[in-house]
Order: structure tokens, then C-alpha cells, then sequence
């Protein structure tokens, strides 16, 4: 191709061949002048349209097959613009060894070529020892992955995997394994293989107005050929039929849970008479907690036997804990301030209030003797015990849920209201 | 220059020639192929953290696969019978016992859990530092806004597939977050309530739930993430990536490595580094123990629960939220709604229509190929430092337990600080950072006009003191404003290059192999082959 030659513009073969081994870049460079010619038969660049077939026409490469075995489809637009070279956004570097689009201009290491600041030459470039240095150093770092990789066949095959050292040898063999290879490929590619600095054009992305109004044009005219435009009822019953199917989406998603919301959240499973049992099956007696105490506990719900005896079943599933989990704390007596109209929900200073964070839902564990503040430990929501665990800091604002309690003849204490008289946990939009 | 005649073409080709031609044969390779391989990557190690990012992907694809071969994400409930003998005889779900059992009982499988565990970290970690370094730069100017949209999808994906994962054992930690979860979900109003029941199947923490999320995290959102890292990466090959502005580079040209053989052998080599890190991460450094939080009860929390990091944020925001709970006309909107739905959805949204918001209020409506400097954009890096600050106190807000007792501080002061500190820390970060910039930018006007200091004062005749200047460099025609870093300064011990001497000085220079791609040649002309070529 004629426009490649640049008589002022010496081959950079002449370059770069001083301080390269034979068959390297030097070569490939005459390679890669040649390159960019016949590059139209696959080329699945976005350009690559008949226009680019019909501007680039295949002058000296002897492959027009290429150019119109593709172009099967649209009208033959090409004819009108095939004359002329191909029109750029930016003009190549005058430096670039050529003109062709797509094409790698190569600059030799050591060269002052188009403005990039040339490396100044390795002492592999210029010294076989040295080169052969690298090459020992390089192979060191390949045979130490080799190492690894047996160590970490041999630590995960012999060794005893209940062992300490187990997992830290795994870890370090592996790493050895893979990160011997990563040194050495970056050393081998830093220290043997040729600097290079080459230069590539980059594309406007931006298309040719004609193509543009090409592509316009056989749209408009193939949405013209649907008649979406034409026949209004087609339209419109095809975008109904659209809407109707897009919204069946919906069943899916519904079908994701066969529990309905409904109530659900407002309630947990304390019951009336519920005794108050700990988390190994201990019913809670007056006297178990000591004064300043707390007891995490759960409902045991009472089950009348056929011969009439009522038994406890205490439900300690994950289901249940997740929202009747209760604390049981002893107060001292005679500072616990109750609401009104609470005043019979504890007994003997014993208060009952949800473990389950109004804020997030995390159970509220840390209790401070001294202050008589329970704390949430996921978002430092703070409640004060004695003020009917008001929310007194954070992000939390509202009260936890008070369960009523009473004691039975016995002693046990039970849920003498049944369940809380609020949602507990984590508010909603359906919480009023 | 003339143009060679094409290689002859081999007669008797090898093996690997056949399977070329072969190839060909039947899809016409060659054109492509050579293009591809010949296309040219700039260098420069900022450029490494997105594929820090694409590797440890790799990393979390390869070892999750073998997880996934012994993981059973079952919420049955078993009694634990392993080796692990602190929890023998506890009642368990099978996805916490398994867990256990890759731990414990499975050869590797520990060292790929955590390997698996610390890939995640790296994975949102260099994500950030990638997104800001596109940020600061202004990569993501047109034409690659779409690709700047690809990543902050990534990112949020990537939040959601790590809190997906480390949710996944059913430990005590990570049920924790699965209940907190829950409750942010509910917190939506109007579908709040029915978008945690759909997602928990029932109320919390529903009826097998655990093969939803394994599903979600194993299929669901790593098919989407590995879609858009192509897509990602797909159109980074077709846009050609950006380069810093720098001698012979210009917006229409990329110099640097082709990607056969340097840049694959590097990168290759990259990878390998990214992943013998992790491999040592994950074999030297415990993360994760779930066997000392004990199997998930909702009535049971560890104090000083901490998520993985990337959610930290929203902890932080959640902890600092004042207790305003909206309640009226027979309906709630929970506090947890603004700090943990309303917040991420703001900062993502904003984050992903910034390169629109920038082009609207600069009208700069060109395409772009060369970075910028953070110093030549004030604004925008005042803007930047701004959001990272207003990010870091929510970030150290989400550890401010920790804090707290580590240092005696009271919590509440703490959270005080944190609230205080969202509102007026930011604005401080923009004005310092707009200040930093522009005499930063004054700093480089002087060396345009005056030289470079030298630090060498002469004495005058006259007697007069005065400070030696190096003229300054030439201008480079492309780019008014040559990088100061690539200025060879001068150096006291001689070798002109900055660095030490004796050992120090090998490591220096080792080191900054890494960093500095090009130097001025030291004596120009010594390794240029006399007349090869001209200017």
C-alpha cells in the first residue's frame, strides 16, 4: 500500500536491532506493518459495516472475497460512498510506522520516537550473562512454585488435618505455588522480553453521518414494515398483552411464601398461663433470681393432659425465640417506677420485658447492674429497666414490650395477661 | 518506512500452526486474533486495582466451587457429632454443621473457606479503591459512563453477594445480620412487611430460608456479577482504556504494552500474586472463626458483633439515626427505614449518575482519553474527599463499640461525635481538599514559570545569596502540564535517581520498578543508535 511508505522514516528493524535478539521484536514489528491490509474479514469492530468494507478497498492483498461475502442484508448503499481513503477522527501519528487503522506502531527501546520517553536499554538487553542471570532467577521463582505445589500435595494428603499446622502450611504452600509463578512471570516479562512502547490509534466512536442516517433510515423503514404505526389496535392490544404478561411477574414473587403476613407479627407465643421457663427446661420459681438477677426465658404453654392435669411444654425452637424471647429481671425492690395501669405486671420485683430490640430486632443482652440500663449491642440502643424499659439512647424509640406476670401457688411465675400487648421487635408499616 | 513482505506462509506447519489453521478454517480468526493480540495497554500501577478486583473474583469463583461441593445449606437441625469438640452434642442447623465440618473434617477445606472469606474482602475492597481511582481521575468522563454504571452495579452486587456469604453458615454473627436484615426489610413501607415475609418465606427467620440465599449467592447474583464483569471488561477492550497524560500520548493514541506476549504474561503474573495473597490470607490469618460464635439462636448475640467491613457503612449509619420513628394515621415508618433503605439508595444513586451531574454542570459534552490529575479538577476532588469523609464516620461509627471500650471513651460520646461529626466533618473535607488542590496547582504554575527548586544556594560576588532553579522541562506538546513526578530531581548521592545506597538502594530501586514506568534517560543519547531516527 502506497500510503505506508514514508521514505523519511527509517525501518525499525534498523532500530531496534542492535540490542535485541535476532527474531524478536524486530521482526515481528515488519510483521505488523503488514498487518492492518486485509482486516476486514473478520473484523467484528462496530465500525466494521459495509461502509468500512467500501472504504477500505482491497487493493493489494488479493482477498475481495472478504469484502463481499458478508454483506449480504440492507440496500447497497456502499456504491455512493466508496471513494477515498478512510476518513479518521485524528490523522495517525506522522511517527506511526503506518497508516492503517488497528495497527500497533512499534518503538524500539532506546529510541526517540514520536515524543515517548524512551527506557534506557537493560543490562539484559545489552549483556548475554546478564540475560542468562535473569533467566536463572526466573526459573528459580518457577521451581520454587514447583516446591509448593508438592508441599501442598504432600500437607494435604499426609498431613493430619486436625492438626495446628494443617491450614498455615496449605496457605503458605499454595501461595508459594501460585505466587512463585506470579514473580516469575513478572520478572521473565520486566526482564527478558523487550520494552516496548507501542503506540495504537484509538477510533472516534462516533459514526459517519451517512451511516447514521442509514441506519436510521432502514429502521424507520422497518418499524413502517411492522405497522405498529399504521394499526392503532395492534398496538395497543400488543402493549396491553406486554403489560398483562410483565405484570405476571408478581405471581412468582407471591409465590416466594405460602405464610401471609396477616397478624403474624403481632403476636408471639406467650399464652395465658404460660409459665416462664429458662432455656434447659427450668421453670422459673420466685427465689430463682437473686436480687439484681436476670434470666433470658421462654414461654412453656400449659397442654391439659386427658386426665386433666395441665403440663408445661416449654418451646425453645428457633421459631419461637425469635419473638417471645423474654428477660426476667429482679429488681431491688421498691424503685421499679411501672406505668400506669401496670402496677400488678410484676411481682416481688420481678419484671418481664422483651428481649427483642424494638430498633432491629436483636436481642437486647447487656444488662448494667449499677444503673439498671439494658443495652442492644448491635446499635447501642439503651432502655432504661426501671422506666418501663423507655428508650433512653439510640437508635431505638420505643419502649421494649412489657409481659405481665404473676406467680402461681407454687411459686412459678406465668404470663398472667398471655401475650405482650404490643408487636415486639422491629416495627412496620401495618404497626400502629 | 518500507513495508516488509508478509511472512512466508509455512509449508509444513507444527501442531500448534494446524490447530491455528484449523480454527481458522472455520471461523476466520486471523484478522481478529492479530488485532487483539496487538492491542495496546498503557501501564501504570493505579491501573492494577481493577484487575486486583477481576482476580480475586476469579479466586472467590474457584474456591466457593469447592465449597459449594461440601456446604448443605439446610436449616434442618442436626446434633453436631464432628471433631470440633467445644459443640459436640449442640443442636445445629445442617448449613451451620457443615460449616463445621469444612472447617474441621475436610481436607483444605478451611484454608479455602477463609481464602474464600478474605477474596470477598479484596474483591468490595479493591472495587472501592478502583472506583476511586476512576473517580479522581475522571475516567469515567464520556465515552465510559456506561461502564461507570457496570461498576457501581458491581459494587452493590458485590455488597450483597459478600453479606449473602458470610450469612450464609448460620453462625450466631451471621444470623444476627440475617435478623437485622429482616427488620430493615420490614421497615419499607406499604411492602415492607411482605417483602420480608417473601424473602424469609414466613415471619422471621422463616421456613427454609437458608436454600434461598445459597441459591441467591451461589447462582442468582454471581451469574449477574460474572455478566457484568464481561460487559465490564467487554467494553474497557472496545473503548481502549485511558492513560494518564504523558510524553507522545495524546487523546487519540494508547502507548504502552501489547497484550500478546508482555501484558498477558504480566497480567497473568498478576493474577498469580493476587492469588498466592489470598492463599497466604487465608492459611495465616484467621478470619471468620464461626465455630467460637456458636450456631445462630435469636435469643443469644455476641457483644461487639461486627459485620464484614463493606458493611460497616450501614451499621454506622444505623447506630448514629436519632430515634425518629414516624407513627400516624395507623401506620409506622421504623427509624431503621432512613439510615439503611433511604441512605444507600441516595449514595448509590448519586454515585451512579455523577458523570451525568459533572457533564450537566461543566457542559462538557467532549469525549475523553487522557486522565486527569485530582489537582487540575478542585472541585470534583473537593467533592470526592468530601463523600469519602462523610463515608469514614459512618464507617467508624459502625465500630463505635469498639472504640469505645478500646479507648475508655463513653458511647454515647461516641455516637454524639458521630452524628456531629457526618454534618460537619464533610464540608471541612471539601474546603481543605479545594484548598489543597489549588495550591497545588499554584505549586505546579510556579515550576511552569520559575524551574524546579534545587536546594543550592550560591553565593554571588555581591555577596548575595541566591537559589539555584533547573530550568524548566520542556513542554510537552500533548498536554500543557507535564506530571512533577516524572521530573528527575536532582540527588545528593550521586546516581541521580532518588535512592540510597548499598542494599537500601537495590531495594529502592526494585521497588520502584513497580511504580515508575518511565524515566527520563539519564544521559541522553548513550543508548540511542546514533541517527536511527529522527524527531
Amino acid at each position: 500500500m502506497s500510503d505506508q511508505t514514508d521514505p523519511g522514516e527509517p525501518g525499525p528493524a534498523g532500530a531496534g536491532g542492535g540490542d535485541q535478539p535476532a527474531g524478536s521484536a524486530s521482526e515481528r514489528m515488519d510483521y505488523l506493518g503488514y498487518q492492518g491490509e486485509p482486516a476486514d474479514k473478520a473484523d467484528q469492530d462496530s465500525m466494521s459495516s459495509i461502509f468500512k468494507r467500501a472504504k477500505h478497498p482491497v487493493d493489494t492483498s488479493g482477498a475481495p472475497a472478504g469484502g463481499s461475502g458478508v454483506s449480504a442484508g440492507g440496500p447497497d448503499v456502499a456504491a455512493g460512498t466508496s471513494d477515498g481513503p478512510e476518513a479518521l477522527g485524528t490523522p495517525p501519528h506522522q511517527t506511526d510506522s503506518s497508516r492503517i487503522p488497528e495497527t500497533t506502531a512499534m518503538r524500539p527501546a532506546g529510541g526517540h520516537g514520536g515524543g515517548v520517553t524512551p527506557r534506557p536499554p537493560r543490562a539484559e538487553d545489552v549483556d548475554r550473562r546478564a540475560e542468562r542471570r535473569a533467566e536463572r532467577l526466573i526459573a528459580f521463582w518457577f521451581m520454587i512454585s514447583v516446591v509448593g505445589t508438592v508441599g501442598f500435595v504432600i500437607t494435604n494428603f499426609v498431613g493430619d488435618k486436625h492438626k495446628q499446622y494443617y491450614t498455615p502450611c496449605l496457605g503458605s504452600a499454595l501461595g508459594m505455588a501460585v505466587g512463585g509463578l506470579g514473580i516469575g512471570m513478572i520478572l521473565w516479562a520486566k526482564r527478558l522480553m523487550p520494552h516496548e512502547q507501542a503506540v495504537q490509534e484509538r477510533h472516534e466512536f462516533t459514526s459517519s453521518k451517512e451511516e447514521i442516517a442509514t441506519t436510521e433510515a432502514e429502521l424507520t423503514a422497518g418499524f413502517a414494515d411492522t405497522g405498529l404505526a399504521r394499526l392503532p389496535l395492534l398496538r395497543r392490544t400488543l402493549l396491553g398483552a406486554g403489560t398483562v404478561l410483565g405484570g405476571l411477574v408478581v405471581v412468582p414473587l407471591l409465590n416466594l411464601t405460602n405464610a401471609k403476613p396477616g397478624k403474624k407479627l403481632d403476636h408471639t407465643s406467650w399464652v395465658k398461663g404460660a409459665r416462664l421457663v429458662t432455656e434447659d427446661g427450668r421453670f422459673i420459681k420466685l427465689g430463682d433470681v437473686s436480687i439484681g438477677g436476670i434470666e433470658t426465658v421462654f414461654p412453656a404453654l400449659p397442654v391439659t393432659g386427658a386426665d386433666g392435669t395441665v403440663s408445661y411444654e416449654p418451646r425453645t425452637d428457633v421459631q419461637t425465640k425469635a419473638d417471645s424471647t423474654t428477660l426476667l429481671i429482679r429488681l431491688p425492690p421498691g424503685i421499679d417506677r411501672p406505668r400506669k395501669g401496670r402496677e400488678d405486671w410484676s411481682i416481688d420485683g420481678h419484671v418481664a420485658y422483651s428481649k427483642i430490640c424494638s430498633h432491629a430486632g436483636c436481642p437486647v443482652s447487656l444488662y448494667e447492674q449499677q444503673t439498671h440500663h439494658l443495652l442492644c449491642p448491635c446499635h447501642q440502643s439503651v432502655f432504661d429497666v426501671l422506666d418501663g424499659c423507655r428508650a433512653i439512647f439510640g437508635p431505638a424509640s420505643r419502649s421494649l414490650p412489657q409481659l405481665a406476670i404473676a406467680a402461681d401457688a407454687n411459686g412459678f411465675l406465668y404470663a398472667r395477661n398471655g401475650d405482650y400487648d404490643e408487636p415486639v421487635g422491629a416495627a412496620f408499616w401495618e404497626r400502629s | 518506512m518500507t513495508t516488509a513482505p508478509p511472512p512466508e506462509f509455512v509449508k509444513r506447519p507444527t501442531p500448534v500452526r494446524k490447530a491455528n489453521r484449523a480454527i481458522d478454517e472455520r471461523f476466520g480468526t486471523q484478522a481478529g486474533l492479530r488485532r487483539n493480540l496487538n492491542k495496546v495497554f498503557p501501564d501504570h500501577w493505579s491501573f492494577m486495582i481493577g484487575e486486583i478486583a477481576l482476580y480475586s473474583f476469579i479466586v472467590l469463583l474457584l474456591t466457593g466451587i469447592y465449597l459449594t461441593l461440601f456446604f448443605d445449606p439446610s436449616n434442618t437441625e442436626v446434633i453436631y457429632n464432628g471433631s470440633y469438640v467445644p459443640l459436640k452434642g449442640v443442636e445445629m442447623s445442617r448449613a451451620y454443621a457443615s460449616t463445621l465440618d469444612i472447617s474441621f473434617d475436610t481436607r483444605a477445606g478451611l484454608v479455602f473457606r477463609q481464602i474464600h472469606h478474605w477474596a470477598a474482602l479484596v474483591f468490595v475492597g479493591s472495587i472501592v479503591v478502583h472506583l476511586l481511582r476512576v473517580f479522581f481521575t475522571g475516567a469515567y468522563r464520556k465515552p465510559r459512563e456506561v461502564n461507570w454504571l457496570i461498576g457501581v452495579g458491581l459494587l452493590v452486587l458485590g455488597i450483597l453477594e459478600g453479606f449473602a456469604g458470610y450469612s450464609l453458615p448460620d453462625d450466631l454473627l451471621s444470623g444476627t445480620g440475617l435478623r437485622i436484615a429482616a427488620s430493615i426489610a420490614q421497615s419499607i413501607p406499604i411492602i415492607g412487611t411482605w417483602a420480608s415475609f417473601m424473602l424469609f418465606n414466613g415471619e422471621f427467620p422463616g421456613a427454609n430460608f437458608l436454600p434461598r440465599l445459597y441459591v441467591i449467592h451461589i447462582l442468582l447474583v454471581p451469574g449477574i456479577l460474572l455478566a457484568l464483569i464481561g460487559a465490564h471488561m467487554g467494553i474497557l477492550w472496545h473503548q481502549k482504556h485511558t492513560d494518564f497524560p504523558g510524553p507522545g500520548k495524546t487523546e487519540h493514541n494508547v502507548v504502552g504494552h501489547r497484550v500478546f506476549p508482555i501484558f498477558a504474561v504480566k497480567s497473568g503474573g498478576f493474577f498469580m500474586m493476587v492469588f498466592a495473597m489470598l492463599a497466604l490470607l487465608g492459611g495465616l490469618a484467621q478470619i471468620n472463626p464461626i465455630w467460637m460464635f456458636g450456631p445462630y439462636d435469636p435469643s443469644k448475640v455476641s457483644s461487639a458483633s461486627q459485620p464484614d467491613w463493606y458493611i460497616g457503612f450501614l451499621d454506622g449509619s444505623t447506630r448514629l439515626m436519632p430515634p425518629w420513628e414516624f407513627r400516624g394515621l395507623g401506620h409506622t415508618v421504623p427509624a431503621v427505614f432512613w439510615p439503611t433503605a433511604v441512605l444507600p439508595g441516595i449514595l448509590f444513586t448519586l454515585l451512579a449518575l455523577y458523570p451525568f451531574l459533572e457533564a450537566r454542570f461543566t457542559g462538557d459534552t467532549k469525549s475523553h482519553n487522557l486522565l486527569q490529575r485530582p489537582r487540575d479538577t478542585p472541585v470534583r476532588t473537593a467533592l470526592g474527599a468530601m463523600s469519602i469523609s462523610f463515608y469514614l464516620v459512618l464507617w467508624i461509627s459502625g465500630g463505635n463499640d469498639v472504640i469505645a471500650k478500646t479507648f475508655s471513651i463513653s458511647l454515647n460520646a461516641m455516637t454524639w461525635a458521630g452524628r456531629i461529626g457526618l454534618i460537619i466533618v464533610p464540608p471541612i473535607a471539601y474546603a481543605v481538599t479545594k484548598k489543597l488542590c489549588i495550591g497545588l496547582q499554584e505549586k505546579d504554575a510556579e515550576i511552569a514559570h520559575h524551574g524546579i527548586e534545587t536546594g543550592i544556594i550560591r553565593q554571588l560576588p555581591s555577596g548575595e545569596f541566591v537559589e539555584d532553579h533547573r530550568p524548566k522541562p520542556e513542554l510537552v506538546p500533548d498536554h500543557p502540564h507535564v506530571p512533577t513526578d516524572r521530573y528527575a530531581l536532582p540527588s545528593a548521592n550521586g546516581h541521580d535517581d532518588g535512592h540510597g545506597k548499598g542494599l537500601a538502594r537495590r531495594a529502592g530501586k526494585a521497588v520502584s520498578g513497580f511504580f515508575v514506568e518511565e524515566k527520563e534517560p539519564g544521559t541522553p543519547g548513550h543508548d540511542t543508535p546514533a541517527g536511527s531516527e529522527k524527531h
